[in-house]
């Protein structure tokens, strides 16, 4: 992955199973949403994307993602981690996050607001239930959203 | 004075006057009644006979109309007769043949012998008589006059009376023009005359009278000129038809009245110059006159016959009445006499005492005119006064009243006067001057006609003198007994025939009666109305009281009357035998305190000698003056021993008695709390202030006993201190257990820290678990779920239908593991979450649930009541889930009913805190043998295919209302439905 293909991403998916970013890359396919979309598959992968650390460190920041989709349990740093730190940053808190996640635990989902999350959706274990989810989370974080300039 | 007192009498009695006026007075009572009665019979006997009169005249005219109408008809057959005619007129021209003129003759004959006409006289046209053979030339002269006027008019004409000139003949004429009429015209022929003689009919018809009767008639006249013409022969007068006349002048007479138009009852005089009454009318259509009469004389015959009844019976009654009252009078004035005569000598005898009495009366006597002047006066005044009976018949009443009362004379005699009589005191003045109250009797009397004061005096000096001295003393008793501070009262006791005392009446009582007892209003009543019962319940009351009223020795007690809860102390006389009076003094609260003293007295004792603790006290030096049992145990002595010691003193006793002591090892321990009881006597002594302090014994077995002592002073009444007094508690035990609690809790202590941070790590672990399985069990069922729809999606043309039944077998089974997680999840969730406590409204939230569950596919088969639903407190979306899981089940369970009929409701049981809702259902019900099963996890008692689920949500309820403190159970059938029960405990705070 070059990083003139990283300047470009439109959907961040963070997710560590690959079924999962499968289904996800699969739903998405599936509503005829077919932006860049770029998957990372750990916490400490993510949070070197967007401070552009290791691999990252060339990335350029005036392209940052259109919206980010979150999986809370991640290896090494885990979602809730890598959304403070995005929110708490002011260029990154801007890019809209959607937390994607099998939890349904209300921990998770009070500390996902207080961190300021802009949407919280909970898998669904129905296939077709999951592509609904995903398609009305692209529609409206891609094309309805009005992100400040 | 023989002559004042003696002459009064009344004088009275009847004059035959009255008597006089009586008989008069009904005699012309009856005059009047007998003279009203007959002319009244008159005036009934004169109606009778005018109505007589009219109803013959008028039957009369009508029957003499009658007969003139059939005359006029029988010219009408002859005029209508053309057959005669036609031989009459061939007669007139001398052409009838022999037949013609025998038909003439026949129908003459018939007409002569049939009716009343007695001649017909045949004219022809030019008013030529024809004679039939035989016939002589008469005078027709007035016939032929009426036969023009006939023949001119074409009409019948019926003459008047007539009279024959020569012959005297009285007749009537009937004439009939007569005609020939054929086809073309009608030509005359000349008139017939019939002639009537009235003698035959007419005139009896006039005269008969239907009634026997002496001197009635009627007759018929008519006016001609200045006279009237009487047309019939009258019944006194012969030959009066046509021939007797009167002139109009003579009015008395009722056909001059009629021929001058009157009509109606007329009395007069008639042609006899006799009284009459008549009755006069008109005779339509002619110019006649209808008189009927009748002699005056005889309609008065029955009248005066009346007259003389009447008058008979008048006088017999008037006679009967006065005889009557005459005897009357006669037998009241004898028995008169008889009383009167009695009456005098019983006056006579009355005198002669009155006179005695008031010469040697003892009261003072005086008479005065009316201008109050003495007239008279008797032996007594005399005395009294000190004047002579001169000097007093000079005197007035206004001299023998003292000065000051003058003034009310005037006014005393105006009520006298109003009276008649009076009595009221004054005063009165002698003639040395000396006053005297006197009470006065003083009447008016009347003495033949004149007014007379008659006075009668009383000097009252002693009596009231006697009466001030009653009123003094009765006022001062009085006052003693109404303000005396005991009860007093003055009864009757009754007795039945046994002398048993049955009940008593009070006949008086003073104020403190009614202070102290608090019974009103007594006197006059009986015992048993004021105390109701009193009788059964104080019979001791009764016998004393009987006692006493019947033997007169007086009682003094005290007493506890149940009836009022009272106790009296009461000293009982009786003054009379079967009275008694009873003065008294309530003592309840003396007796109440003495009872309470003596209670508080023995439970004192019972306190001081059970308690188990021993008390002591001493007096000012320190000796001991009391010691309870206790007290004694411990020392091991008897209470006369301890008494009158020092504690120093006792010990140096206790030593002695031991001989050589066992305390030898710890004597110093022992002697120090010796001392400290001394030292502590003194120090109460002085300051007063209370001592509390355990103290140390040891025994001679060697181990150690430990006390609880207070001590304080003995405070006297006057607030000196007079002793000190102390309780010991032997407090062995409490300390020996006090020091193992202490031990005990503080391993426990201990052991908590250890178990709570087992705990604590131990929900760390769940929660992590939980997390974990929320979060990764979940994953590879979505793996499953997605990449089967894929399979299904991308390879259906490469999958058989067995491949892609197994691969919907797969995504089902991975859904279904998803929902089991989920339930899993929320159940252990319950289990850590905290509970956070509000009031709960139960009726909102059912009603909430329930709209939640329903669809509208289901709702039409639900009936859904909810009763009323007390409030809760607990954790309100926990509850939220008991609820809907309960109604959920209910309706999941009863959906196979054609109806479902679900209920909601709360019990209370004994009061408001308890609670107990309940979720009613007519579902398929659950055999009561596997209850026990029913809130288990994953525990189903159905088959999936029957109903769906995971069997967790009873479970997740059950988790719930045990954290909060409740039970829930369920009663049920199979197929007939289920009810589940829960109550929790809503005011426990949980944090």
């Amino acid at each position: 992955m070059n990083t003139e293909e990283l300047n470009i991403v439109d959907i961040l998916l963070i997710e560590d199973n690959p079924n999962d970013v499968e289904l996800t890359l699969r739903a998405l396919k599936k509503v005829n949403i077919l932006n860049k979309i770029h998957v990372l598959s750990d916490g400490a992968e993510a949070l070197d994307f967007f401070f552009r650390k290791g691999k990252y460190s060339n990335r350029n920041s005036k392209n940052e993602p259109k919206v980010i989709i979150l999986d809370l349990k991640l290896p090494k740093v885990n979602g809730l981690e890598i959304l403070r730190n995005l929110k708490g940053d002011e260029n990154l808190k801007t890019i809209p996050v959607v937390v994607l996640t099998s939890s349904r635990e209300e921990q998770d989902v009070v500390e996902s607001y207080k961190l300021g999350v802009n949407s919280y959706i909970v898998k669904p274990v129905d296939f077709e239930k999951f592509i609904e989810a995903v398609k009305e989370l692209g529609f409206y974080w891609l094309l309805l959203n009005q992100p400040p300039k | 004075m023989k002559h004042f007192f003696s002459s009064l009498n009344f004088k009275w009695g009847k004059t035959p006057g009255v008597l006089f006026l009586i008989i008069i007075l009904f005699s012309v009572s009856i005059l009047f009644l007998g003279y009203f009665y007959y002319s009244n019979q008159v005036k009934v006997i004169k109606e009778q006979k005018q109505s007589e009169l009219t109803s013959i005249s008028k039957l009369k005219i009508n029957q003499i109309l009658r007969w003139k109408k059939e005359r006029l008809g029988d010219a009408a057959i002859i005029y209508n007769n053309q057959d005669l005619i036609k031989n009459i007129a061939n007669w007139f021209n001398n052409k009838s043949s022999l037949e013609e003129r025998k038909n003439i003759s026949l129908w003459e004959n018939t007409l002569k012998t049939t009716y009343e006409y007695y001649n017909i006289i045949y004219f022809d046209k030019d008013y030529k008589q024809h004679l039939r053979p035989g016939e002589k030339k008469s005078d027709y002269s007035q016939v032929l006059e009426m036969g023009k006027k006939a023949i001119q008019s074409k009409n019948m004409i019926f003459s008047d009376f007539l009279i024959q000139e020569n012959e005297n003949i009285i007749h009537l004429d009937l004439i009939i023009p007569i005609y020939l009429k054929n086809d073309k015209d009608i030509s005359n022929v000349g008139f017939l005359v019939l002639q009537i003689d009235p003698q035959l009919y007419l005139y009896d018809l006039i005269q008969s009278w239907p009634t026997n009767s002496k001197t009635s008639e009627t007759l018929l006249i008519r006016k001609e000129g200045d006279s009237v013409l009487f047309l019939n022969k009258l019944r006194f007068k012969e030959d009066a038809a046509l021939n007797f006349k009167i002139p109009l002048d003579k009015q008395e007479i009722p056909a001059v009245q009629g021929g001058l138009g009157y009509e109606g009852i007329f009395e007069g005089v008639d042609y006899r110059n006799v009284k009459t009454l008549s009755y006069i009318k008109r005779i339509d259509g002619t110019t006649w006159i209808m008189i009927a009469k009748v002699d005056r004389d005889e309609i008065y015959e029955p009248i005066k016959e009346k007259a003389l009844q009447t008058g008979l019976i008048t006088v017999i009654l008037v006679l009967l009445v006065a005889v009557g009252i005459y005897a009357l009078w006669k037998s009241q004035k004898l028995e008169n006499l008889n009383k009167l005569r009695a009456a005098e000598l019983e006056r006579l005898a009355l005198t002669k005492h009155y006179e005695y009495l008031v010469n040697y009366a003892n009261d003072i006597i005086l008479l005065a005119d009316e201008n109050l002047n003495i007239v008279e006066a008797n032996e007594r005044a005399i005395q009294h006064y000190g004047y002579s009976k001169e000097e007093l018949l000079n005197k007035s009443f206004w001299d023998i009243r003292s000065p000051e009362e003058r003034a009310l004379l005037l006014s005393h005699i105006e009520q006298v006067e109003a009276a008649g009589g009076q009595i009221f005191e004054t005063i009165h003045i002698k003639k040395d001057g000396i006053k005297f109250p006197a009470e006065i009797n003083l009447h008016v009397i009347s003495i033949e006609g004149k007014k007379y004061f008659q006075d009668i005096i009383r000097d009252i000096t002693e009596r009231k003198a006697a009466l001030f001295a009653l009123e003094q003393s009765e006022k001062h008793f009085h006052s003693l007994f109404e303000n005396m501070l005991n009860g007093y009262a003055y009864c009757k006791m009754i007795f039945n025939d046994n002398n048993d005392p049955q009940d008593f009446i009070y006949l008086d009582a003073n104020k403190s009666f009614e202070r102290l007892t608090g019974l009103k209003e007594v006197k006059g009543k009986k015992v048993s109305e004021v105390i109701p019962g009193i009788r059964q319940t104080d019979p001791g009351l009764f016998e004393r009281y009987g006692r006493v009223s019947l033997s007169g020795i007086p009682e003094v007690f005290e007493i506890n009357v149940e009836a009022l809860n009272m106790w009296f102390s009461i000293s009982v006389y009786s003054p009379l035998k079967e009275y008694f009076v009873a003065v008294f003094d309530v003592i309840t609260e003396r007796k109440n305190a003495d009872i309470a003293l003596r209670a508080s007295e023995a439970l004192y004792h019972s306190l001081v000698e059970n308690i188990p603790a021993s008390i002591f006290r001493k007096n000012r030096e320190g000796c001991y003056e009391f010691v309870n049992s206790r007290f004694c145990q411990l020392k091991d002595l008897k209470e006369d021993e301890i008494i009158g010691k020092t504690p120093i003193e006792l010990s140096e006793y206790e030593a002695a008695k031991e001989a050589g002591g066992k305390f030898q090892s710890e004597s110093g321990l022992r002697q120090q709390t010796i001392v400290h009881g001394s030292e502590h006597h003194e120090l109460i002594m002085k300051t007063g202030q209370h001592i509390e302090l355990e103290e140390v014994y040891p025994q001679p077995d060697g181990t150690i006993k430990y006390y609880h002592v207070i001590k304080a002073p003995i405070i006297s009444h006057a607030g000196e201190i007079i002793g000190s007094q102390g309780i010991q508690f032997d407090v062995t035990d409490r300390k020996m257990a006090q020091r193992e609690i202490e031990k005990l809790n503080s391993e426990l202590e201990d052991r908590i820290k250890q178990r709570t941070i087992q705990l604590e790590t131990s929900n760390k672990e769940l929660e992590a678990f939980s997390y974990s399985v929320s979060h990764d069990l979940r994953a590879p069922l979505r793996a499953l779920d997605g990449f089967a729809k894929i399979l299904l999606e991308d390879y259906s043309h490469k999958l058989d239908a067995e491949g892609q039944r197994l691969c919907n077998i797969i995504i089902s089974n991975a859904k279904k593991m998803g929902q089991l997680i989920d339930d899993l999840l929320a159940f252990s969730r319950i289990g850590r979450q905290g509970i956070s406590q509000s009031s709960i409204d139960m009726n909102a939230i059912v009603n909430e649930v329930f709209q939640e569950l329903i669809t509208d596919k289901i709702k039409d088969q639900i009936e859904f009541t909810v009763q009323p639903l007390p409030e809760s407190y607990g954790d309100l979306s926990m509850m939220r889930q008991v609820w809907r899981n309960l109604i959920g089940n209910a309706i999941k369970f009863s959906s196979t009913r054609s109806k479902s009929i679900i209920e909601v409701g709360a019990l209370s049981y004994d009061d408001e805190k308890n609670i107990v809702y309940y979720v009613r259902d007519n579902g398929v019900g659950f055999n009561m043998q596997y209850a026990d099963k029913l809130f288990g996890v994953f525990q189903r008692l159905h088959r999936v295919n029957e109903f769906e689920g995971t069997g967790v949500g009873l479970a997740i309820v059950q988790r719930i209302i045990h954290r909060h403190g409740g039970q829930i159970w369920a009663e049920s059938e199979e197929n007939k439905g289920a009810t589940f029960y829960f109550n929790i405990n809503r005011l426990r705070s949980e944090s």
